[in-house]
């Protein structure tokens, strides 16, 4: 009787054990996975929020700056009139990269790492440099003082050596580290699977003790307890997949089309001030500078069309845009042409072709925009979407310890009873 | 007790945390790339000079014009082309300037090459004449010599320099130009003097380089001025003094702007450059120092077989200065000169 009651209260403190860790050992999976997950989910969050704000913006401030440069160089070869809404063209350009500056700021407040704090600095410290030696320029053109002209070319320089590469490496670098950012957000939690299979086994291993010890068939809070962490691995793993296939989809837009495209946007612009600058004051390599530009635009077209499912009228606008404008300004580009003289050249960057309102960097600009505009919105959905197959993953996951740890107590407790 | 003042505690711990702290200024001395200053392309705070030939004899002395020039080879290509090629600075005020809008050209050295366009094609040679604007720096590199050719065959980024007929652009003569470019001079149609200018107000009472100890000078990369300035810098070292710093930009032009913005103290150049950004800026002073009197010259293709050119141009030089053509139109552009110096009369070599 006495070796009797020995066993018993081994079994007892067996099960008493078997509780403690089964009810703990959820809780403790819920905790930590809960806090993995919460964190995966604020990196998917930050990216598509801050990142993909900051990449925009900065995308932005390169287009606007691009056109103020192109404006403030047209201003220098037109008329009075014409250059009076040429430097308005100007200060809206300026506007708009302050107002873009500004969300960028706004959007790198929380940042922690891979910041683009000495890029916008740049860009915050130069602005006011560049505004001023374009503004000076004006007034010595608008005098006659060939003085005009040099602060121009300072500007232009200051604007294609500096302001430009700085706008267009903060927009690499948070698309970069938004595509991480998006990345890491729906890797599979591995150390999260690892310890639902280890609290899996954990369970399998005490109904095998509790089966021995009490010749029951099965326990069924042990085995509710099992059914639920089999079925949060499930969940989690479902929802990763689907969050990770939606991202796939959001990165493949912005891979495939958004940044080929967004860099034609960029050439363009490019070759919009180049062909002033050759006018206006040239210099060694520009005349080849816009021939590769030209080429350049072309060949990153041509990389998203074949990935452009929607709107595709206006990629075809944009090609047909492009292709015009390069044809009517291909004399520009070879080393001397004397057929064209200043005020041919200048009507081909400040004239609309026959027939037509704006001039086809204007249309080919428009075109591009409109499409890049459209699958940013479809990869900015689709990375929502990601969001939201994973939001509810660590509420799923904390019920679901919690009722792991219940089933783990509610099958436990008779025994523990009978036993005690 | 104790637990009430523990929780205090770590109250005020917590509100410590939260509290909202000022913005604080960027320290700009921890920070490389913050320099919100722009400085013009191919700005050089250590420029280079290439040691000058003093002496070539007759090398920079020009061709005589002979009478048939006008049916030589080169003028004869130049007249089938249709259309003749000058190389030009297009922001010298007094020089050859460019009207942005309508991109009209005027000055002194324009007034020379409509002369000799309209000597190559009559009426129409307003239609046939092409300027073409080109950096200081490269301009020389422009024109079809021997050594230029094997310039372009090895270093492609010479490829864009338009190929031109001949360059007017303020082109001091030198011997060391003509042996590194292989080029021809015209008879001089300048007489030019380096001078220095500076901002009102600044070290008033400088007169020459040797009142700008630790003075930034600016000049025109690979020019005579810039030569000037280095050796100077040179001599002041030797001498103990504190020698000025000579910068350099690829067109003379630029200094201006960068006296203005007050990133140089002075700018060296010919003082008819100088007379023409006094111009642009009263709020400028030119020293009264003087360098050794040179000459300024068109600059054509020193290959013998297009000497035809060099001495139709001469041909067309002194009928200019028969007619008086060249003296009204030296005294016109650089009416505003008080010191300006008389036409050259340089002698021919043959």
């Amino acid at each position: 009787m006495t070796i009797e009651r020995g066993g018993e209260r081994r079994t007892g403190l067996v099960f008493a054990r078997i509780t403690v860790a089964g009810v703990v050992g959820a809780l403790l999976v819920g905790v930590v996975g809960v806090l993995g997950l919460a964190a995966r989910q604020d990196a998917l969050g930050e990216a598509i929020a801050d990142r993909g704000t900051l990449s925009a913006a900065m995308l932005d401030v390169y287009r606007a700056l691009a056109d103020a440069e192109a404006a403030s160089l047209n201003a220098l070869l037109v008329d009075p009139q014409r250059a009076a809404e040429a430097k308005e063209r100007f200060r809206e350009d300026l506007f708009e990269v302050h107002d873009a500056l500004r969300r960028a700021e706004s959007a790198a407040a929380g940042c922690a790492e891979d910041c683009p704090g000495a890029r916008l600095t740049t860009l915050v410290d130069l602005l006011p440099e560049y505004s001023r030696l374009v503004e000076v320029g004006w007034v010595g053109n608008a005098a006659g003082d060939p003085v005009g002209t040099s602060y121009l070319a300072q500007a232009s320089y200051l604007m294609q050596e500096t302001l430009l590469p700085a706008a267009e490496r903060a927009n690499q670098e948070q698309r970069a580290a938004m595509v991480d950012g998006l990345e890491d957000g729906v890797a599979h939690p591995w150390f999260l699977y690892a310890l639902l299979v280890a609290g899996v086994a954990g369970m399998v291993w005490a109904q095998r003790i509790v089966r021995e010890r009490t010749r029951r068939r099965n326990n069924r809070g042990l085995l509710a307890a099992t059914a639920v962490v089999i079925l949060l691995g499930a969940v989690v793993l479902a929802g990763t997949v689907v969050a990770s296939s939606r991202v796939g989809t959001s990165t493949a837009l912005l891979a495939d089309v958004v940044v080929p495209l967004s860099e034609a946007r960029n050439e363009a612009r490019k070759a919009d001030g180049q062909e002033a600058r050759i006018v206006a004051f040239p210099a060694l390599g520009d005349r080849e500078g816009l021939a590769n530009l030209f080429r350049k635009a072309g060949e990153r077209l041509a990389a998203a069309s074949a990935h452009v499912e929607a709107e595709r009228d206006l990629l075809g606008t944009a090609r047909e845009a492009l292709e015009q404008w390069r044809e009517t300004a291909e004399p520009m580009t070879r080393p001397l042409d004397p057929s064209l003289d200043h005020k041919e050249m200048t009507a081909i960057i400040v004239n609309p072709r026959e027939g037509l309102h704006t001039t086809d960097d204007v249309a080919f600009d428009a075109a591009v925009s409109a499409v890049i505009d459209h699958h940013r919105t479809l990869a900015t959905a689709a990375a929502g979407s990601a969001w939201r197959w994973t939001a509810p993953l660590a509420w799923v996951l904390a019920l679901g310890a919690l009722l792991a740890a219940g089933s783990v107590y509610w099958g436990m407790r008779p025994r523990l009873e009978e036993y005690r | 007790m104790k637990r009430l003042a523990a929780l205090a505690l770590v109250c005020a711990a917590l509100a410590g945390c939260a509290a909202p702290s000022p913005a604080t200024p960027t320290d700009r001395a921890l920070v490389d790339e913050l320099d919100p200053v722009a400085y013009p392309k191919g700005y050089k705070e250590n420029p280079t000079k290439e040691d000058p030939l003093r002496d070539c004899g007759d090398e920079t002395r020009s061709w005589r014009p002979t009478p048939g020039d006008a049916d030589g080879p080169t003028v004869r290509a130049i007249r089938e082309k249709g259309y003749l090629v000058v190389g030009v600075s297009q922001t010298a005020l007094l020089l050859s300037r460019r009207d942005q809008v309508s991109g009209k050209m005027s000055g002194y050295e324009v007034d020379i090459a409509n002369a000799i366009a309209r000597a190559l094609f009559g009426d129409r040679w307003e239609q046939s004449l092409r300027f073409v604007n080109m950096p200081t720096g490269k301009r020389l590199l422009s024109l079809d010599t021997q050594p230029n050719r094997e310039v372009r065959a090895r270093d492609a980024t010479v490829e864009e320099v338009p190929q031109v007929d001949m360059v007017l652009a303020d082109v001091t003569v030198t011997c060391t130009r003509v042996t590194q470019f292989g080029i021809a001079y015209s008879r001089p149609y300048l007489t030019t003097r380096s001078g220095l200018m500076v901002r009102d107000g600044f070290k008033e009472d400088a007169q020459g380089p040797d009142d700008l100890g630790g003075s930034v000078v600016c000049s025109g990369d690979q020019t005579t001025n810039s030569a000037e300035m280095i050796e100077i810098r040179d001599r002041q070292v030797v001498e103990g003094k504190t020698p000025l710093r000579p910068v350099t930009v690829q067109d003379t032009s630029e200094c201006l702007p960068l006296l203005q913005r007050g990133l140089v103290d002075a700018i060296a150049t010919d003082t008819v450059i100088l007379a023409g950004f006094r111009l642009q800026d009263p709020g400028t002073r030119v020293l009264p120092y003087r360098d050794a009197e040179g000459t300024t010259a068109i600059s054509l293709s020193g290959d013998p077989e297009r000497r035809d050119l060099v001495r139709f141009t001469n041909g067309v030089l002194d009928r200019m200065r028969a007619d008086n053509s060249l003296s009204r139109a030296h005294d016109t552009a650089l009416s505003t000169m008080e010191d300006r110096s008389a036409l050259p009369d340089e002698p021919y070599r043959d």
